[in-house]
């Protein structure tokens, strides 16, 4: 019987990525449909465990897991009390900006007691959650969506999302492929190798544009009813970690696709589809829409094919077509690696293939 | 009324008769009506009552307190467990317990006789119920010190595992009111010249504490939405005699 090798659980630097340290930025923990007013939700992200909830007002705070007092898991039986955590173990109060606001058996808090708390930021229906190695606040926001809070777009969650959790793949893995566009034909069966028309890195933004013949050769298809079609793949990527994807030409639906590191060997990765409502106030894809998303998830799969596998090649025998943007966008991911730093970061990339 | 706040964390283990007899002859010299007193009355030598815990002598923590006015908090706790790197001392006064500066003058001491890393003195806001009680307390543990400092103090001792860390150079040169070497590589870092005299607006110290913080490394201290701070790493003595 063949023993097939099951996925490497490995770091990625043990996998030959050069740097140890998880890049800093701005990363996909859930979907903000999931964060109840009033639940508690444990998380585990970079190497520390975490408490998530949402306080009356609506304001989403996440903690360090672990009470101060006597070192409970706050996110497993935790409860909230207004704006304010509660403790499972003794009902110690902690306010969303990590201060102990009260100890139900004494008359007053411990005002020299504090949580962790981590910068969160909700946008476009996603929670992000800001990471840097050595402690720092965030430097970027976010951009809105255009459309998303017009309603344009189908509800995100649950139905236009995909999420493959616990998975041996690196932030950087899903980062390369926004200056990669011949694994579009071998991974995602395109029938040509896009050109890559454009690309550039400028502070936190990569952004890249491939020339696409959608559906070229297969004649009339589900997604190109009307044969093979000229358009581009617009490519954003916000740090390492989130990349946005734009169809256009085939459609308005607008992708987004993250990696957040669980530790230093396991990710978790979601996708989120933007779909355009075929009809008002309609809250779940049907027909097109919906084969559209289950298309998008097994391009996901199809990627995690290699990225499960891979092993990192930090030189690499690059042919001249693809040179030039892979290398561009290694030297801009760089600013992101504290261990980067000490050598001067390029803050911007530009190029043309 | 307000309250007077002070901790001190000491390498010195704070073990044994000797230690403790030295430690409250400072404390009676600096905040006479804090010294903990016998437990039956009528036995004098101090104005507070005072409780050991059955941890054990002579390891034990020493706990005592008493009411308003002057009312007093204090705690010593030795170190217990081989693994830990201080001993802590807790003080807590009403400002007629404490006098205007006797805290000052006791973490200073206190900071030089038994080797201090850590000290503080500060005063609590709004302690004015009926009972004097004030709206919190503050303790702090050597856990704490390995992963953050909470604020700056009107009064901040910095030992060796400060000082080592910042820089000696950039310690002395802290912009605060007053500061005074204690030691070898131990400074005391004073806000304003006067614990009770600082200006009425809120928040009066914001401005003092953020600039010393700033000079110091703001990476030092605790902040919502910062997830990693600069501690020392403090060496573990063995002392503990658990």
């Amino acid at each position: 019987m063949v023993n097939t090798a099951s996925p490497p659980m490995r770091s990625a630097s043990s996998r030959g990525f050069p740097y140890r340290n998880h890049p800093t930025g701005w990363f996909h923990v859930g979907w903000s449909a999931e964060f109840e007013v009033g639940k508690v939700v444990p998380l585990r992200y970079f190497g520390r465990d975490l408490v998530a909830f949402r306080g009356e007002s609506g304001a989403l705070s996440i903690m360090d897991a672990y009470c101060p007092h006597l070192g409970a898991h706050m996110g497993y039986g935790g409860s909230v009390c207004g704006d304010n955590l509660v403790c499972p173990f003794h009902g110690w109060q902690w306010s969303a900006d990590g201060r102990n606001a009260e100890i139900p058996y004494s008359t007053k808090p411990n005002r020299g007691q504090r949580v962790t708390v981590w910068p969160v930021h909700e946008v476009n229906g996603l929670v992000m959650l800001w990471y840097d190695a050595a402690g720092g606040e965030p430097t970027w926001e976010l951009p809105t969506i255009p459309g998303y809070d017009a309603d344009t777009f189908y509800p995100v969650h649950p139905h236009c999302t995909g999420e493959w959790l616990n998975r041996p793949v690196a932030p950087q893995f899903l980062g390369e492929n926004l200056a990669d566009p011949a694994h579009q034909k071998y991974v995602h069966e395109a029938t040509d190798v896009p050109e890559i028309v454009e690309f550039s890195g400028e502070g936190p933004l990569w952004h890249s544009r491939q020339r696409m013949v959608w559906g070229r050769g297969k004649g009339d298809t589900w997604l190109t009813p009307a044969g093979g079609k000229v358009g581009h793949l617009d490519i954003q990527g916000w740090g390492i970690g989130i990349a946005l994807f734009r169809f256009e030409g085939i459609d308005d639906t607008v992708q987004i696709q993250s990696v957040t590191p669980i530790d230093d060997t396991l990710s978790d990765l979601r996708m989120t589809n933007f779909v355009p409502r075929h009809e008002p106030n309609a809250e779940v894809p049907t027909e097109r829409a919906a084969k559209r998303i289950e298309h998008l998830r097994r391009q996901v799969d199809r990627d995690l094919v290699v990225w499960e596998h891979m092993t990192y090649i930090a030189r690499p025998p690059l042919p001249p077509e693809e040179a030039k943007p892979y290398l561009a966008y290694r030297r801009w991911s760089d600013q992101f690696y504290p261990e980067a730093a000490t050598t001067p970061a390029v803050s911007a990339v530009t190029g043309e293939a | 009324m307000t309250t007077h706040i002070a901790q001190v964390f000491t390498r010195d283990p704070l073990i044994g008769a000797d230690a403790l007899a030295r430690l409250f002859s400072i404390l009676a010299r600096h905040v006479p009506g804090a010294i903990p007193g016998l437990r039956s009355p009528g036995d004098g030598g101090g104005s507070a009552r005072a409780v050991r815990s059955v941890h054990g002598s002579p390891g034990g923590e020493i706990f005592w307190e008493s009411r308003a006015p002057g009312r007093v908090r204090g705690g010593v706790h030795p170190m217990f467990y081989p693994t830990d790197t201080h001993a802590t001392i807790t003080l807590e006064c009403d400002a007629a317990a404490a006098g205007p500066d006797g805290l000052a003058g006791f973490v200073r001491e206190v900071s030089s006789t038994f080797g201090a890393d850590f000290g503080y003195v500060d005063v609590l806001p709004g302690a004015d119920g009926p009972d004097g009680e004030p709206p919190g307390f503050v303790y702090l543990t050597p856990q704490n010190l390995r992963a953050w400092l909470p604020e700056m103090w009107w009064g901040t001792v910095l030992g060796p595992a400060y000082v080592d860390l910042i820089g000696g150079d950039v310690v002395a040169s802290a912009p605060a009111h007053e500061v005074t070497r204690l030691g070898p590589a131990t400074y005391w870092l004073q806000l304003t010249e006067h614990l009770e005299s600082r200006p009425t607006d809120a928040d009066p110290l914001d401005l003092p504490r953020r600039d010393v913080a700033e000079h110091l490394g703001e990476t030092l201290f605790w902040k919502a939405g910062r997830t990693s701070f600069v501690a020392p790493r403090f060496p573990v003595l063995g002392a503990g005699q658990r």
